[in-house]
């Protein structure tokens, strides 16, 4: 009683947020007044040159950088501190070589307080959902560069994020591996079992954005500025060959070049 | 024994093989697939190979096409595209081999030094290293053997 019904806050948003490195004499302005939402259940992908800020902005999310100026929120409040409701998969896949794919992903649990019989069992299920059943004792040198994502992707799906964050998460895959873990980690985002329903991904392939995504938020640098923010309609699976995904697929280049 | 060898790659190629070759329209020239994604020819030819044995891809007349089956993982989920895929791992007879030897021994596990032997003996061609890494990659994918790095061991799935 007494409260004023609210319009749901977005699950993400910033608003005129700046970032700055300072180094011995030079100070580099990465975000200024930056403003961007993301609403639960959307898949969304920042695209831009290299050195825009993308990695800056998913460091903010995930509450490891604090804003200079404005302000980050999710769910409506501000971000104090390390944003447990999110998880990263990263480029470079992180994992530990001397822990075995099992340990890689309990370790995540462990991180975050799980106790023992439950990241057992959390970590058998997402090992299993990322189809890496049988690889459980293998150590990472012992695996491919598709399998080491699938770790990656394991150990983040793990701590059942609600925004799940992947920074340029195929660009160390060749081609063929890329264009398989593309179409699987689309295949559980869909997938009703999927933890949280919300991606953030960093790309800086437009035609991955445009496979992939339902918004395609183009950043300039210098400071970082939304130069677009594209929806994305086309069922999926999308097809590269497809007039509407070559369209828009121009279109964003354009934006970028 | 005879012993038969398997294309040196990783399974998550071959499946991203027939994931582009479907999006083109589920056929393709090998040397523009080559150039689309950046291979070589000689690599690209491995995965095809890996995707034919495997019954995912035809190869008529230089071109690949992607099969029923290789159509029907792309529909499937994660878990049914490895139930699928094991299928045709369990018949390829380098498994019925590496099997065979597992199973004759008293704990089903052997060093891998005895299948490196087996290798080098029966496919005096084959780089037996990569050929042992690639049936220990594709026997824990089909769950029928594993691998201890610590002991060097291989054994038979429990």
């Amino acid at each position: 009683m007494g409260e004023e019904p609210r319009i749901q806050a977005p699950l993400l948003e910033f608003d005129g947020v700046s970032y700055s490195y300072e180094g011995e004499g030079h100070h580099a302005v990465v975000l200024d007044g930056f403003n961007l939402t993301i609403q639960e259940g959307e898949f969304v992908c920042l695209v831009g040159p290299s050195g825009c800020g993308k990695t800056t902005i998913l460091r903010l999310i995930s509450g490891l950088l604090r804003p200079r100026a404005g302000a980050v929120r999710y769910r409506g409040e501000p971000l104090l501190g390390v944003n447990l409701h999110t998880a990263m998969v990263f480029q470079s896949f992180a994992l530990l070589p001397w822990l075995s794919v099992r340990a890689n992903v309990e370790l995540a649990l462990e991180a975050r307080g799980v106790g023992r019989d439950d990241r057992v069992k959390r970590a058998e299920t997402y090992v299993d959902k990322v189809g890496l059943d049988g690889y459980e004792a293998a150590y990472p040198r012992e695996l491919s560069r598709g399998m080491k994502q699938r770790v990656g992707l394991a150990r983040a799906l793990a701590v059942e994020p609600e925004l799940l964050l992947m920074d340029e998460p195929f660009s160390a895959l060749d081609a063929l591996s890329s264009a398989n873990l593309r179409d699987e980690v689309l295949l559980l985002w869909q997938d009703e079992s999927f933890p949280g329903n919300s991606v953030l991904m960093v790309t800086h392939i437009v035609e991955e954005a445009v496979a992939m995504a339902d918004r395609v938020v183009v950043l300039t640098s210098h400071p970082a500025r939304v130069a677009a923010d594209i929806r994305i309609d086309l069922e999926r699976p999308r097809s590269r060959r497809d007039p509407r995904f070559i369209e828009v697929t121009d279109q964003i280049f354009s934006l970028i070049v | 024994m005879t012993i038969h060898p398997i294309p040196q790659v990783d399974l998550n190629t071959v499946v991203g093989l027939v994931k582009v070759v479907e999006d083109v329209g589920g056929r393709e020239d090998v040397y523009r697939l080559a150039r689309e994604v950046n291979y070589e020819f000689g690599q690209i030819l491995q995965v095809i190979k890996a995707a034919e044995i495997l019954g995912l891809v035809d190869t008529p007349g230089g071109d690949v096409a992607v099969t029923d089956l290789g159509r029907k993982v792309l529909k499937s989920s994660i878990l049914k595209r490895k139930e699928l895929i094991r299928e045709q791992i369990r018949k390829l007879p380098i498994f019925g081999s590496v099997l065979q030897m597992l199973q004759r021994t008293e704990e089903g596990r052997a060093d891998r030094d005895v299948f490196l032997e087996a290798f080098a003996l029966f496919l005096p061609e084959e780089d037996s290293e990569r050929l042992l890494e690639t049936v220990i990659d594709w026997g824990r994918y089909a769950e029928l053997v594993g691998y201890n790095d610590d002991s060097e061991e291989v054994y038979l799935n429990p």
